[in-house]
């Protein structure tokens, strides 16, 4: 290591914070033993650290024991203490108060209603959809019980056990008159497994819904002999 | 500032015993021998015993052999220094072979503790450190009152190491400045007194 370099590494920094990686260590020992200047310059950095070291703790005896390095909070006549006097507080803390008020009594329950309807993509609820009846009675007492808001979006959760393979299934949700209120396409390779099917935006009235599967469509989606795979029952419910 | 060269001058009187020469010698690698045996982590009591060796081999091999390289004295200390630095660890590790771990440095910084301070200094210092920037000062505070690893004061201040290398490069440098001026002063003084 030359002068130079040890100049710009900072090397006598570097040395004294420990910093300094094994191979220059030694070298910049050989240097500064062997270069006035540096030999200088690291006595000088030794002594400031040390002095500082010393300073520090005379200067702030009271900190030590302390052992505080935030400054202290200024204290209540400082610049912040015209806010702490009654003339300015008490009016001030009285609006607040009745921001507050405002708040929790009118804001906040219009944010949680507007949250609830805007939020329909958001599947917040699941349910379990009993047994995989083909052609079950939809008229039965015990069938599944949906329980979510208007317009909620849920998840219904079931073993896909069709009829059948194919390679890929259609459904259709079905609301109490028969209509198809939602539909899509299911992948034969989810048969036999437990399936997730989301049912984004819910539906828009309560009562029995049936979730209907059909074998097959052609590869041009085109419906050839659509025939009944599975059908699931349940009973949606509106949360008031 | 005025830096000191070896010379070959310098070595013959030293070997001959020159007292002003032996208390130069001294005087100059008094803190050069703390600063690196320090860097060892070694105990005080230590760093005292391994620092008189070395002046002791020092003098005997210089009246012995010469220095080859009067120009290189300051090399040929330090060599002397780690020859007494690996013979203490053999002394002290016989159960184990010698090797070269001494030098595996942990990462702390150097206690530079049995340094003399003056008073003077230490002002100086505090004039320096009242001149930074708050963030600064509470910084360099934080570092040498509460003794944390400099990491993790970093850490607390949202800086790096080498802000904090940088930061400590330039107070050291206003110090030295500072310094230079004090011990210059002094002289001075010293100089218009004997001649008066």
């Amino acid at each position: 290591m030359d002068h130079n370099e040890a100049l710009r590494l900072h090397a006598a920094e570097k040395y004294l914070l420990g910093e300094l990686p094994k191979e220059q260590h030694a070298e910049y020992e050989e240097h500064y033993f062997d270069c006035s200047a540096c030999a200088e310059e690291i006595k000088a950095t030794a002594t400031f650290m040390e002095s500082a070291r010393q300073a520090i703790r005379e200067e702030v005896p009271e900190a030590v024991g302390g052992r505080r390095l935030v400054p202290a909070v200024p204290a209540a006549g400082g610049w912040f203490g015209w806010l702490l006097r009654p003339a300015f507080a008490v009016p001030v803390f009285a609006a607040l108060l009745l921001f507050i008020g405002y708040q929790n009594g009118v804001v906040v329950p219009r944010l949680k209603n507007s949250s609830s309807n805007q939020t329909g993509q958001i599947i917040s609820s699941s349910f379990q959809l009993r047994g995989s009846v083909r052609g079950g009675n939809e008229d039965d007492d015990t069938a599944s019980k949906v329980r979510v808001r208007t317009g909620e979006s849920f998840t219904l959760t079931f073993d896909f056990t069709p009829t059948g393979t194919f390679s890929e299934y259609d459904w259709q949700l079905r609301d109490q008159a028969g209509r198809s209120v939602k539909s899509g396409h299911i992948s034969g390779d989810k048969k036999y497994q437990t399936v997730s099917l989301p049912v984004s935006g819910g539906v828009e009235s309560p009562g029995r819904y049936t979730l209907v599967f059909f074998e097959s469509s052609d590869g041009n989606g085109q419906a050839v002999n659509q025939k009944e795979a599975q059908r699931l029952t349940f009973a949606v419910e509106f949360i008031q | 500032m005025e830096l000191f060269a070896f010379t070959r001058e310098y070595v013959e009187r030293l070997r001959e015993g020159d007292p002003s020469t032996e208390q130069h010698f001294v005087t100059y690698f008094d803190q050069l021998l703390r600063i690196k045996l320090r860097a060892r982590m070694l105990a005080s009591e230590t760093v005292e015993d391994l620092r008189q060796e070395t002046y002791i081999r020092v003098l005997v091999t210089l009246r012995k052999d010469g220095v080859r390289q009067p120009e290189r004295f300051g090399a040929f200390v330090n060599g002397i220094c780690n020859n007494v630095i690996q013979e203490f660890y053999r002394a002290t590790s016989r159960t184990s072979p010698w090797d070269d771990t001494y030098l595996e440095l942990p990462d702390h910084a150097l206690d530079t503790e049995g340094l003399l301070i003056s008073r003077q200094m230490k002002e100086r210092v505090r004039q320096i450190i009242e001149e930074l920037p708050k963030k600064d000062r509470d910084l360099l505070r934080a570092y040498f009152l509460e003794e944390k690893e400099k990491d993790e004061v970093c850490a607390l201040f949202g800086v790096d190491r080498d802000y904090f290398r940088v930061l400590l490069h330039r107070a050291k440098d206003k110090f030295r400045v500072l310094y230079e001026k004090d011990r210059e002063g002094l002289s001075g003084r010293l100089s218009a007194g004997e001649e008066t």
